[in-house]
């Protein structure tokens, strides 16, 4: 009787450290500040060393009609990127290169030729989708915008992000929804100059690929053009040890 | 219809009457606080007529056919307070949900060749405008330097700019123009503002129909007023029959609104038209009222008596009246269908309401002594007068006649001549903001009205761009018209970015390429719809003269009739047989031949004298074997082949000096020119094998051991290299050639030189279409590679206002014939006599010619409005022959001759008509103080026509009485007489009424 009551004691002890170390987590988590969360949240994003992905981008114009472009795309690090067309069959071999300090290079398979291109435009919409090159750029959120933690929705952190002083962006602000499990952003609204909501994004099917969170879907939406963007992640590679050689500019043409 | 009855149930009811007619009024009284002004043009037309149709569609597949502009004038807009308020402008313009675009220099497209590379963002980035003066005037010089800015969103001195927004094709342009100019006005500076384009010319219309009946409503009512007081000399006088015609109106208004159908730029005209005309059968029932009622006793019977005797006539020259404004149903402009329903129902009311309430009032009132003493003298003085007249139409009955045959063959010239006007700006005085800020936009930017084709085919096909830009070409050497652009245009400018000239790529892949650049940007949205199918080619009116308007509608339906290529055969020449390649290279000079011509004459410059010297040169440029080099050609060709071999982005890197000498010394000897100045080279073409071999040679094999393909790309890239150069040697060679020949002014205009590059830069391509019916008459023509369609269909306001001009020609034409045919039908059955019917329209006709016949000589141009004059004036006017012939017939029948009974009914009616033509001429008087134009020409056009047709009544109407001795009048004495006999009876008789 004793020893049952012991053993029982015992398994309650340990049930209960058990149970009770996710909460001491969750106590934890929340007093958590809004910058490291954002730190979390671009640490989970920017995780890889190096990233091989094959896209497919699906526009969605008001009327419903789709769209279709594939292409391939490179990344090391979050300053050098690859991408390349692969559809439709006009545009395939158009390819890019982005490199650090916003040199981009572009590359014109019919002319064969290689273009630098300005990049300090970034508002610039990215090959006809809802995404502009700033929303493409790979740069870490925390070291653009000023978090400010607005709520605790159900598993969900709620951040605004205020651009830094100096930061030029299009976006006077973005509410971005951060998941408490992983600290993965789900859904970011983008405001406007005049302070209105205009772009959402939303990350869909979350995944855990080779020990790295990544979003297989993602979809922009622009809400006064009514005009959508589907991005789905066909193939993904992380970390094959991505030589330096594929971000140069005789690689554009190959 | 039996009067007497009519009238005792007038009387028996009189209570209801009045009561009824109380609670209608105050009812749709209630309404017209809910009366609306609707002042767009296009809601005019036939909503389901095709041009109107595909102007919507358009609006709606390219965001907005109506633009909204404001200007701003300064000394120089390139200043960074200028610029701020621009962009503040912009912003808030783009914030509204009802505006689809903006641009402005804030925010415009910027397609940029820059040292290292290109740029497409903005002209101007909004968030960092610049203050410093060199980087702003190296924009300024920028600007002013690209035809997509210039004359579009800066004019040429740099001082005025454009802000363009496009409305959405539902918005409420009214509403939306109110905000925006609110969103201006809040923005500070010292530019001096304009606004122009529909949806600003619509606010400033409905201002001033506003305005103006405010102001014109009292006018004419207290006009009336005193008319009415000078011959009533009674308070009942003034303030009965003006009421009849203030509840006429206020009932029709009330029933628009309460119809939900808003007052137009015609209709408005309505209240001062009602109150002046609607009046005068409260008149007649007042004035025999005064004559035949005097004691309070037998006064309900009297006034029975009274209402059966004028009921009648006031009926018939109602109705003629009514078929005056219900003739304009046939019209297909809504506007005017309103108008004559409305203005018809009016009449309507004030003549039913003059026969019921009225006199049912009257029997309510107190009987009045009137004195009549004052009408002895009046009488005296007036028959004078008309005894005057009588006189002069009695001795001159022939030459009035034959008068009336000269201006009757004179107006029918004149009326070829009759100009018209459709444009909205025409609607307002000279000297109105809106006039200047149209007239500054036509003179300084080119104008405010689009000029829209579409153009459905496949966009990513490079022979559909072509036949785009070619199109424009044409638009552009038309005059006053300005700035086309498209697609094609867009895409021409990134090539020029991307290789150095501002054409169409030769191929598909080229067009995808350039478009990459462009995809998704918003400038697209008012190109081309999301599948690339259909574009818009869109360019600037510079005129608002609708003559000019309709030369260009029709130049441009013709280019689409006879010009454009809509069915293409693609081949390539280096693919046919010899036969057919020079059939191919004839249709090419003559592609390029009229794209150079019109690139002159859009300079105002006429030159085809040397277009056959023109076509040898194009002949033998297009040779394949023609892109020989010279010497500095090589040198060049050289360098490039060099950078190339030394940069980081080529495929074999070659640092060596003689490596690289060697390599250029084998490609660049090959292209020498044989002869110099000849243009032929030895070996004509370079292919990648072959430069694989030149580098093969030469190149160590160390430097591509580890990556053979190398030497393939690196072929690759030489050889597009040594092509291009090749191209321009041949393009460069080809203008220095057509130099002498150009006009002098032209030989060295950079821009001009650069057009011709383009224009000449297809002599260098191997792909060609060829329509489809020449093709298909060729020997041997069974194979093509591909075929491609395409067709062009006008749009925008031009062809707008071309149909509009044509429904008011057809709404003139069809309104005055019916008016005119329907009141000869009612008067002969009345009179039971054809003739008589036709001698009853005659004064009217001539009055309806002779207005015609002034405004051609005046330059004063059919409208919307001066349109509604003819049938009016059939309606009004035709009152006064009604009532000449009416009197004329009965002191006929009273056994007196006809030249006895002319002076009486000269004298009696004939005076009644001339103080009822300067009264109701009074009336239309008042529109002039208006600030519509058109409204303005409505009143004083009506005014003449009552003068002109109550004089032709008195005057020409006797004299056809006399000449035609028509019979319906009664049995005329003299009518079996020889002519002689007529004549010296005649003069015998006029003896005698001179005598008298």
């Amino acid at each position: 009787m004793q020893k049952i009551t012991l053993t029982t004691i015992l398994f309650f002890l340990v049930a209960f450290l058990f149970i009770c170390q996710p909460e001491e987590l969750n106590a934890e988590e929340l007093t958590l500040t809004a910058s490291q969360i954002l730190e979390k949240c671009d640490d989970v994003i920017n995780a890889p060393t190096d990233q091989d992905l094959r896209i497919k981008l699906i526009l969605i114009d008001k009327k419903g009609k789709e769209k279709m472009r594939e292409m391939s795309m490179l990344q090391k690090g979050n300053d050098k990127r690859m991408v390349k067309f692969l559809s439709p069959a006009d545009q395939r071999g158009i390819a890019f290169l982005s490199l650090p300090d916003d040199i981009m290079y572009l590359y014109l398979p019919a002319f064969k030729k290689i273009r630098r291109i300005a990049s300090h435009v970034k508002n610039t919409k990215f090959a006809g989708s809802d995404f502009t090159y700033e929303d493409m750029e790979a740069i870490r959120y925390s070291k653009k915008y000023i978090p400010e933690l607005l709520k605790k929705e159900e598993n969900h952190y709620v951040l605004q992000l205020k651009p830094r002083e100096g930061v030029k962006t299009d976006y006077s602000k973005l509410v971005m929804w951060v998941r408490m499990d992983n600290f993965y952003p789900t859904k970011i609204e983008h405001y406007n100059k005049g302070d209105k909501l205009y772009k959402i994004m939303i990350s869909k099917k979350i995944e855990k690929v080779n020990g790295y969170w990544i979003s297989k879907e993602y979809e922009m939406e622009d809400l006064k053009a009514e005009h959508k963007t589907r991005m789905m992640i066909l193939d993904v590679k992380f970390d094959s040890g991505l030589s330096d050689d594929k971000f140069t500019k005789r690689y554009l043409s190959r | 219809m039996n009067m007497k009855k009519f009238s005792e149930s007038v009387i028996k009811y009189r209570k209801l009457i009045i009561f009824v007619t109380v609670f209608i009024t105050l009812i749709l009284g209630f309404f017209l606080k809910n009366l609306t002004i609707n002042s767009d043009i296009l809601s005019y037309l036939p909503q389901d007529d095709p041009k109107v149709v595909l102007f919507n569609e358009v609006g709606d597949k390219f965001g907005g056919s109506s633009l909204a502009m404001v200007a701003l004038e300064c000394e120089d807009a390139f200043n960074h307070a200028t610029l701020t308020r621009i962009n503040e402008i912009t912003q808030q313009f783009k914030e509204m949900a009802e505006i689809f675009q903006v641009m402005s220099l804030t925010d415009i497209i910027d397609i940029k060749k820059t040292d290292w590379g290109l740029e497409i963002g903005k002209f101007i980035d909004e968030d960092n405008i610049p203050r410093d003066s060199e980087e702003l005037l190296r924009l300024r010089k920028y600007a002013l330097s690209k035809d997509m800015y210039r004359d579009n969103l800066i004019s040429d001195d740099g001082k005025i700019t454009l802000i363009i927004a496009r409305l959405k094709e539902d918005a409420d342009k009214l509403a939306i123009g109110r905000r925006m100019r609110e969103v201006v006005e809040g923005t500070r500076g010292n530019e001096k503002i304009y606004y122009g384009g529909i949806p600003f010319q619509m606010i400033f219309l409905t201002d001033i129909v506003q305005s103006d009946l405010t102001m014109l409503i009292p006018l004419v009512i207290f006009l009336v007023m005193g008319v009415l007081l000078m011959s009533f000399r009674s308070l009942r006088g003034v303030f009965l029959p003006l009421s009849c015609v203030l509840i006429s109106t206020i009932w029709v208004l009330g029933f628009m609104s309460l119809l939900k159908i808003p007052l137009t730029i015609a209709s408005d005209a309505m209240p001062v038209l009602l109150v002046a005309i609607g009046s005068a059968y409260g008149i007649h029932m007042l004035s025999k009222y005064n004559e035949d009622v005097h004691k309070e006793e037998s006064k309900i019977q009297d006034i029975k008596d009274v209402l059966s005797e004028v009921g009648f006539p006031i009926l018939l020259t109602g109705l003629t009246t009514l078929i005056g404004f219900l003739a304009f149903l046939s019209s297909n402009l809504s506007l005017i269908r309103e108008f004559g329903v409305f203005t018809a129902m009016g009449v309507a009311f004030a003549m039913i309401i003059s026969v019921t309430l009225l006199p049912a009032v009257l029997s309510f009132m107190k009987v009045k002594r009137t004195k009549r003493s004052t009408k002895k003298k009046e009488n005296g003085w007036s028959t004078g007068m008309m005894n005057k007249v009588g006189g002069f139409v009695l001795r001159n009955a022939k030459l009035i006649i034959a008068f009336c045959i000269v201006v009757v063959l004179f107006s029918l010239f004149m009326i070829t001549r009759l100009s018209r006007e459709v444009n909205m700006v025409d609607y307002f005085k000279k000297n109105s903001e809106i006039r200047q800020a149209e007239e500054m936009m036509e003179e300084r930017l080119g104008g405010s009205i689009p000029v829209q084709i579409v153009i459905k085919g496949d966009l990513k096909d490079p022979f559909v761009l072509k036949e785009m830009i070619r199109f424009e070409k044409f638009i552009e050497a038309q005059p006053s018209i300005h700035n086309p652009h498209s697609i094609a245009d867009l895409i021409c400018e990134m090539n020029w970015v991307v290789n150095g000239h501002h054409t169409i790529p030769e191929t598909r892949d080229g067009v995808a390429n350039l478009w990459f650049f462009i995809e998704g940007n918003e400038i697209l949205n008012q190109l081309i719809t999301d599948d690339a199918m259909e574009a818009l080619i869109q360019a600037n009116l510079g005129t608002v003269n609708t003559k000019q308007v309709i030369a260009l509608v029709n130049q441009v339906e013709g280019y689409i009739n006879k010009e454009l290529r809509t069915d293409l055969i693609k081949l390539r020449i280096s693919l046919v047989s010899s036969d057919f390649e020079a059939v191919l290279a004839k249709e090419r000079m003559e592609q390029i031949l009229s794209k150079i011509n019109w690139d002159i004459k859009k300079r105002g410059l006429v030159w085809t004298a040397h277009n056959s010297e023109l076509r040898e040169m194009l002949f033998t440029a297009a040779n394949p074997n023609s892109g020989g080099l010279d010497d500095a050609m090589i040198d060049a060709l050289g360098m490039k082949v060099s950078d190339y071999l030394r940069t980081e982005s080529t495929d074999i890197q070659v640092e060596s000096e003689k490596v690289i000498s060697a390599i250029i010394a084998d490609i660049g000897d090959s292209l020498r020119l044989s002869k110099p100045g000849i243009g032929e080279a030895k070996t004509p073409e370079w292919g990648e094998e072959d430069i694989v071999d030149v580098l093969k040679k030469n190149v160590p094999q160390a430097l591509y051991a580890e990556d053979p393909e190398a030497l393939d790309y690196a072929a690759e890239t030489i050889v597009t290299i040594i092509k291009d150069e090749k191209n321009w040697a041949r393009v460069k060679r080809l203008i220095q050639d057509i130099k002498p020949f150009l006009p002098e002014s032209l030989a060295d205009d950079d821009k001009f030189l650069g057009d011709l590059r383009d224009d000449v830069w297809e002599i260098n391509e191997d792909r060609i279409a060829i329509e489809g019916s020449k093709y298909e008459i060729l020997p041997g023509n069974t194979k093509f590679q591909s075929r491609t369609k395409l067709s062009a269909q006008q749009t925008g306001m031009p062809i707008i206002y071309n149909d509009l001009d044509k429904q008011i020609i057809k709404s003139q034409a069809f309104s005055l014939s019916i008016a005119i045919l329907l009141v000869f039908l009612l008067l002969a059955y009345r009179l039971k006599s054809i003739i008589g019917g036709f001698v009853s329209i005659t004064p009217i006709t001539l009055t309806i010619l002779i207005n015609f016949t002034i405004m051609a000589i005046f330059g004063i141009p059919l409208d919307v409005v001066t349109v509604l004059i003819g049938s009016v004036a059939v309606g009004i006017g035709i009152d006064y022959t009604i009532h000449f012939i009416i009197r004329f017939k009965v002191e006929h029948a009273l056994g007196k001759t006809e030249l006895e009974a002319l002076g009486k009914t000269l004298e009696t009616t004939g005076k009644a008509i001339v103080i009822n033509a300067l009264s109701v001429m009074m009336g239309f008087l008042v529109l002039v103080l208006g600030n519509i134009v058109p409204m303005q020409r409505f009143g004083y056009l009506i005014a003449i026509t009552m003068i002109v047709s109550a004089t032709a009544s008195i005057t020409v109407m006797p004299a056809l009485l006399l000449v035609t001795r028509a019979g319906f009048i009664g049995r005329l004495g003299l009518l079996t007489n020889g002519l002689v006999s007529k004549v010296a009876n005649k003069i015998n008789v006029k003896n005698n009424y001179r005598k008298k």
